[in-house]
């Protein structure tokens, strides 16, 4: 349904002494229809760049984006504009993307009116049905996005893209700034919508286990290159890449008191404007060798959809 | 004799809207070597508590109660008894380091100001100290980074440089607020195996402040449950997590993303006006009438473990 190849974004920086940082340097994957496909990795590695791309946000230095046979970066503003509403996204602080001066209520409305998919008696109708169905009461309608909690302003969020009835959302950290009892209603509350609606979705997370309780197939980012892709059962099962392996030791498990042998990573990610040579994540890695310091490896296929970039895939 | 004791400790704030009970009624007790973890969603009042040790609240705070540190009560000392033990006996390790930095000083002028106050320490000999610091939380070139400020560290180091700066006069007590809020999952591993290091081989006693019960399980010996103000389970950490006695403990494990991500329904309440009956009562499944009529008291469920729950009457 959604076919990524080669997608790259390349910020400059600087006036004369013009210095550019890769955050999305080439990378591939697709999305099937119904799935939910998890996106991992850690703070600057490029992931919401890249939900930011495929909606066309940001505009991609390279690549193509496939969705249902259409070639998104092809399209002119108005195409784009009528395909948008396919395309939806929910983004991470709830607080700060809904207007401050409209009322919930008009908020929710409004996608439906821009693209006048209901008529305008249908509307109310059609509002009050998407509050009820994300957990709001009617009296929110009236209320302003400052009078909600952080999961209500999430729930008020959902409803006003669940009004489009999008084939894909980018789902970008959407409960990061939750607390953990609010955070499971807003995942519970994604996952039946997703049930009832059939959409796609691109779950973007830096929380692996909220990636296994919520995808079907994911993949891991660093330094804006993806190092493992698969489904989610098997790469939590058997991760064969050294950072996915120190990701996934450094998790909670539901057993909070058995000892967890963390991986304990060296440094930090390095700077995204001087990449190492070779291998990204060759500075941090345990397992390095002199390969690693001169070709960058390529993603391989090791069966099941599994793929992975190492010269040295480990096997747990 | 415990190393802090808090007794019957409420800190309210005077509001437009009325009187906000941030912490209500609250006791603990930290031995010395123990580390005590405070777990608790946001605006339970877990902050507030801990602030209030050290008497770091603003001025329209009222402190009703005792919080006795080896034998002293820390709310009635003056300025600058209280101004002795701050940072020389309990330190404080805030949350959000780039915010607890000041930005125009350099990191190792910040790390000797603890050495040049309590300790009376020359300039050049408490800089030798803060390299020294800087090297044990296992910063790379530490006299070349002392000479640094904040914004040239990413926020693992500065996390560090907070703890280096929190251990410097070997406290005895540790108050950590969210160590480890907003870090990645790699260096948040980094930091928190350091933790346990260094507690170890200081020996200090600490009060953990987070919301992540999975922290709290690898650091703690004893876990307090704060929701709404109180606290509504106090208890040894393997029995905590073994058995959770308190429906909030229970269902707050629950929702954790690790086990059945089952969320506990409604909201926290507003602590202006909390209900007559068990705070925890609108979003309890076991609550019966009593619930919503009487206010529970912290009772004994077994040993090592109390909780403030009808159930357990």
């Amino acid at each position: 349904m959604l076919e990524i190849t080669g997608l790259k974004k390349t910020f400059t920086t600087g006036f004369i002494n013009k210095r550019s940082a890769k955050a999305v340097d080439g990378i591939d994957f697709c999305i099937n229809d119904h799935e939910m496909f998890g996106l991992v990795g850690e703070s600057g590695c490029g992931k919401t760049t890249v939900g930011r791309l495929i909606l066309r946000l940001i505009e991609p230095t390279d690549g193509q984006i496939i969705f249902n046979g259409i070639d998104l970066l092809k399209l002119d503003k108005k195409a784009l504009r009528n395909i948008r509403p396919q395309l939806q996204i929910i983004f991470q602080d709830p607080e700060s993307s809904l207007h401050p001066r409209m009322r919930i209520g008009d908020i929710i409305a409004e996608p439906l009116k821009l693209y006048d998919l209901v008529s305008k008696e249908g509307r109310n109708v059609k509002v009050m049905e998407l509050i009820d169905k994300v957990g709001l009461n009617p009296e929110h309608i009236n209320r302003y996005p400052h009078e909600l909690s952080g999961g209500q302003s999430q729930r008020a969020m959902l409803a006003r893209v669940l009004a489009l009835a999008p084939r894909l959302i980018i789902a970008d950290e959407p409960t990061s700034s939750l607390d953990v009892s609010v955070q499971a209603q807003i995942l519970s509350l994604l996952k039946d919508a997703q049930k009832e609606y059939g959409f796609s979705c691109l779950f973007i997370s830096h929380d692996l286990n909220i990636i296994r309780n919520m995808t079907q197939r994911m993949g891991v980012m660093y330094l804006g290159k993806l190092v493992e892709i698969g489904f989610t059962a098997d790469i939590f099962k058997n991760a064969l890449h050294p950072y996915t392996m120190a990701l996934l030791s450094a998790i909670p498990l539901a057993d909070l008191l058995a000892k967890r042998k963390r991986i304990i990573l060296k440094e930090e990610m390095p700077n995204r404007m001087e990449l190492p040579t070779g291998c990204r994540f060759r500075t941090r890695c345990n397992f390095k060798d002199k390969i690693c310091e001169t070709s960058a490896p390529a993603m391989v296929n090791v069966g099941n959809g599994h793929q992975v970039a190492c010269h040295f895939p480990q096997k747990a | 004799m415990s190393l802090l004791s808090i007794e019957h400790l409420e800190s309210q704030f005077v509001t437009e809207d009325g009187l906000v009970k941030a912490v209500d009624n609250v006791d603990l007790e930290i031995d010395r070597s123990e580390t005590l973890g405070l777990v608790g969603e946001s605006g339970c009042g877990k902050t507030v508590l801990a602030l209030s040790i050290l008497k770091l609240l603003s001025e329209n705070t009222k402190i009703n109660g005792k919080i006795v540190y080896k034998g002293k009560d820390l709310l009635k000392l003056n300025d600058a008894d209280l101004q002795a033990i701050r940072g020389k006996e309990i330190a404080h390790i805030f949350q959000n380091p780039l915010n607890s930095l000041n930005p125009v000083l350099s990191v190792g002028f910040q790390i000797c100001e603890p050495f040049m106050l309590h300790q009376n320490a020359r300039k050049a000999q408490a800089l030798r100290e803060a390299v020294k610091m800087l090297n044990l939380v296992g910063i790379p070139l530490p006299s070349e980074r002392a000479k640094e400020y904040p914004h040239e560290f990413s926020g693992g180091m500065r996390q560090r440089v907070m703890i280096a700066m929190g251990l410097a006069c070997r406290p005895s007590l540790i108050i950590a607020d969210e160590p480890t809020r907003g870090l990645d999952p790699t260096i948040q591993a980094q930091v928190v195996e350091l933790m346990k290091e260094l507690i170890e081989t200081s020996g200090a006693s600490m009060l953990l402040i987070t919301h992540d019960l999975s922290l709290a399980a690898e650091l703690c010996d004893k876990i307090a449950v704060m929701y709404s103000g109180e606290i509504l389970e106090y208890a040894d950490t393997k029995e905590f997590f073994k058995k959770p006695a308190h429906p909030y403990s229970v269902g707050f494990l629950e929702s954790l993303p690790s086990r059945s991500m089952k969320p506990i329904r409604g909201t926290s309440l507003s602590l202006i006006n909390p209900p007559r009956g068990c705070r925890f009562c609108p979003r309890c499944d076991q609550s019966t009438k009593k619930c919503k009529d009487i206010h529970p008291e912290l009772k004994k469920v077994k040993d090592g473990q109390f909780a403030r729950c009808h159930l357990y009457a």
